[in-house]
């Protein structure tokens, strides 16, 4: 079952289409990580989600519930951390939980004492004199307190120090994740989500280029790392061969293919067998850069995507 | 959490956020309304201009001007602050992904509306017309349209502070609605020249108008342009239902068929001038008054007739003395009942009377005044009196042989349209009595109970007698003496027309 479905949606600022037909599953209990460069879409998507955007065309349930039409009941299972999003900066973090508190029937205070602590955050303290890091903790904390079955986070880790974004990614996330908590997270930090994300969406410029489990990513990118004879030139790159690069007689590249072997087979195809030819599962960054590179965007059809 | 229950939640966090303004407006509120209880703010309050020693008389200004507007500007924003804090058209609004109903963010804004910012001054603006023994129906009729015209300037206030994204841009907005409101109104007269009324039915369809908007406005979450400009539309409809609020009058005055005849007589033949000065006469002979409230002049020539621009004003004619409920010997009667009245016409149509206007016709509405004694006083200064939301107090007299002066400071809570009472001294003793004219010194002034829609009007009035009679010369007399106050209430009214001849 999918706790995310959407399916065809598209939506329009005034004659820019910020999402075109756009597909998405996202299953229960998944950490779903959508990737895409700037503008590609990402934060409306979510918006469309929580209903605070009606779609132009399409339908977007969460937790089988039409995203436009969640009621207060809907939306205390779930969560929802936006990097723009205003907290009541005159409230103290505690004046805040408390008035978080009675909204929810699951609201987990000795869960909120823990955040609090692990984040470091002093509940005496006003939001608006929270640094933007803080306020990020503060909201995840507000957002993480209900035990909510759905989490929606919009680059959460905004402004957060490298240890607390470490504490938070592998600690709360995963823990959230084993608790059947689904998540789906738009964030820059690649590295981050890698470890975690069992799920991966990439958004382009409105359009789903790919959405499928992770171990399948991996499968189908690979980094290939060659190393070239004296004797043989190249020639052109061939447009499958994604962002790549070169310095002297060695080059690398991203190359998308069912397996490590078949994309062995086609590098071979093209350099023969005295190239030098090593290969390892491609990054999450390698292949984000991959897909938005227009190159990258270019290649065949993606597998799963939709799933 | 129940429906009832989230508005309370929100209603007690908005309470929370704004303690400080709303503190400030209960404090204003009963600032003002402990200047009409402990009479502070009546006054006389006695200034001087910086430019002369003339002595001026009023009441406070502080009390009955600027708290009245500050109570209101304080009500405004702090609800703007609440509603721009819980705004219902921004995508990444705190409340709007919490598991809050829509309408109960809504109603907790309405709420606190309804209730600190509105409720409170008016049970204040309540305290003070008791203070002047209003009667509770006319301090009721007072309050709802008090009540009506505050609760459509705060929904058009959660509106404007809705589709605006801050404070700036509710500022701006709201400037921006009372020049539209003004443009407007200027628009409307100048098509209609006055001639159609903005129904009042606008003050009640504009506030339901504006609850159903703001109702989908928050279901929604979000903003367009035409929503935007829906929005700002039911603002301008909401202010303009506040001017033409009704006044709720429980003293409804009955509206008869006929009346007695009313006739002019023009005062000074050959005389067309600006003002055209004449007599009106009324075919009545009770201790009735009869006040003429002009609606239309036709003037006639040998060209036909024409309309003159409406000039309205009043004019009054009939009995002179108050039945007292004892026959009192009136020593003499007062300068003004042998006044001759003088219309107002407008520049333009001034002319159109000196080239040879013939006879003018008078058209309006009469209202039948029965006397009725306001109170009685003893002759002193510092005697005061209060009763059906007026206070009489007398701030100085003096009297000789030949002339008695009288100094009266009147305070009225009243809805428009209210006038002056007749003074008259009297010796019941000696079963004497005579009415005073009002000095042409007297001054007079307005200002507001609590909150501008509540007005209240002030005199401080030197009325004396003619010289021409011989008054009693024995102070005996004037120790045994009382000021009556003489109320002329509105009993009937009706439709009349009378021609005059001007040449």
């Amino acid at each position: 079952m999918n706790a995310i479905e959407v399916s065809q949606v598209s939506y329009r600022y005034g004659r820019v289409t910020a999402l075109r037909d756009v597909d998405l599953a996202v299953p229960d209990g998944a950490l779903y990580a959508l990737l895409g460069p700037n503008g590609s879409g990402k934060t409306t998507l979510l918006q469309i989600l929580m209903g605070l955007r009606r779609a132009v065309s399409g339908r977007a349930t969460i937790l089988g519930v039409d995203a436009a039409h969640l009621g207060a009941r809907d939306r205390a299972r779930v969560g929802y951390v936006a990097e723009g999003q205003a907290l009541p900066g005159w409230m103290r973090l505690a004046q805040l939980e408390a008035y978080l508190a009675p909204l929810y029937a699951t609201w987990d205070a000795r869960l909120a004492d823990e955040l609090r602590d692990r984040f470091a955050l002093d509940p005496a303290r006003k939001i608006r004199t929270l640094s933007r890091g803080e306020r990020m903790k503060a909201a995840l904390l507000c957002a993480l307190a209900p035990r909510p079955r759905v989490l929606v986070m919009d680059e959460p880790f905004t402004g957060m120090d490298a240890l607390v974004k470490d504490d938070l990614v592998r600690g709360l996330l995963g823990s959230s994740a084993a608790e059947g908590c689904t998540i789906l997270l738009c964030s820059h930090d690649i590295g981050e989500l890698e470890l975690l994300a069992d799920w991966v969406g990439f958004l382009d410029h409105g359009t789903v280029r790919l959405s499928a489990p992770m171990e399948r990513v991996r499968e189908e990118f690979t980094r290939v790392e060659v190393a070239l004879p004296d004797d043989l030139a190249i020639g052109a790159i061939p447009p499958e061969w994604m962002v790549a690069e070169s310095a002297g007689r060695r080059m690398g590249f991203v190359l998308r293919a069912d397996s490590h072997a078949a994309a062995e087979q086609t590098v071979r195809a093209r350099l023969g067998e005295t190239a030098d030819i090593r290969l390892r599962d491609a990054s999450l960054r390698e292949v984000f850069v991959a897909l938005a590179s227009k190159r990258g965007v270019q290649q065949r059809p993606e597998t799963g995507a939709a799933a | 959490m129940k429906w009832i229950r989230q508005v309370g939640h929100v209603s007690a966090k908005d309470l929370r956020y704004s303690w400080w303004s709303i503190g400030a407006l209960l404090a204003g509120a009963a600032i003002a309304a402990s200047g009409f209880v402990t009479r502070g703010a009546m006054g006389p309050i006695v200034s001087f201009t910086a430019s002369s020693t003339t002595e001026t008389l009023s009441m406070s200004e502080f009390t009955v001007s600027w708290l009245p507007l500050v109570i209101v500007t304080v009500g405004i924003l702090a609800l703007a602050i609440l509603v721009q804090a819980d705004r219902p058209l921004q995508a990444d609004s705190f409340w709007t992904t919490r598991p809050l109903a829509p309408t109960a963010v809504l109603g907790a804004k309405l709420l606190l509306a309804a209730v600190a910012i509105t409720l409170v001054p008016l049970a204040a603006g309540f305290v003070s017309l008791r203070s002047l023994h209003t009667p509770v129906s006319v301090a009721g009729g007072m309050l709802a349209h008090a009540a009506l015209v505050h609760l459509s300037l705060l929904l058009a206030t959660i509106l404007v502070a809705a589709l605006t994204e801050d404070m700036k841009g509710f500022v701006s907005a709201s400037v921006g609605l009372l020049a539209a409101l003004l443009l407007s109104i200027g628009l409307f007269t100048e098509i209609t020249v006055g001639d159609f009324d903005i129904p009042s039915s606008v003050a009640f369809v504009a506030p339901a108008v504006a609850i159903v908007l703001l109702t989908f406005l928050y279901r929604g979450r979000r903003c367009g342009n035409a929503r935007r400009a829906a929005g700002l539309a039911v603002a301008l409809l909401l202010m303009i239902g506040a001017i033409v609020a009704p006044n709720f009058d429980t003293a409804r005055v009955p509206m008869l068929s006929t009346g007695p005849r009313v006739s002019f007589t023009f005062g000074t033949p050959g005389e067309t001038s600006g003002i055209l000065p004449f007599r009106m006469y009324v075919d009545d002979s009770s201790s009735a008054r009869f006040a003429f409230a002009r609606d239309l002049t036709v003037i006639s020539d040998e060209r036909g007739t024409r309309n003159l621009t409406p000039m309205h004003d009043t004019i009054v004619a009939g009995a002179v003395l108050p039945d007292l409920g004892q026959p009192i010997h009136w020593i003499l009667l007062p300068v003004g009942t042998r006044r001759t009245n003088r219309l107002a016409i407008s520049p333009a149509d001034s002319q159109a009377i000196t080239r040879g206007a013939t006879s003018a016709e008078l058209r309006g509405v009469v209202t039948v005044l029965h006397p009725r004694v306001l109170s009685t006083m003893p002759l002193r200064d510092g005697a005061f009196a209060e009763k059906d939301g007026r206070f009489v107090g007398i701030y100085g007299v003096s009297h000789d042989s030949a002339h008695v002066s009288v100094y009266v400071h009147t305070v009225s809570a009243q809805l428009p349209g209210g006038h002056l009472p007749d003074f008259a001294i009297v010796n019941f003793e000696r079963g004497e009595g005579m009415l005073l004219d009002e000095h042409p010194s007297s001054g007079s002034g307005d200002g507001w109970v609590v909150l501008p829609w509540i007005r209240v009007m002030s005199s401080f009035g030197q009325f004396s007698t003619s010289d021409r009679v011989s008054l009693p010369r024995d102070s005996g007399w004037y120790d045994k003496a009382k000021l009556v106050a003489v109320d002329w209430v509105p009993a009937a009214r009706y439709n009349a027309a009378a021609t005059m001849r001007l040449r």
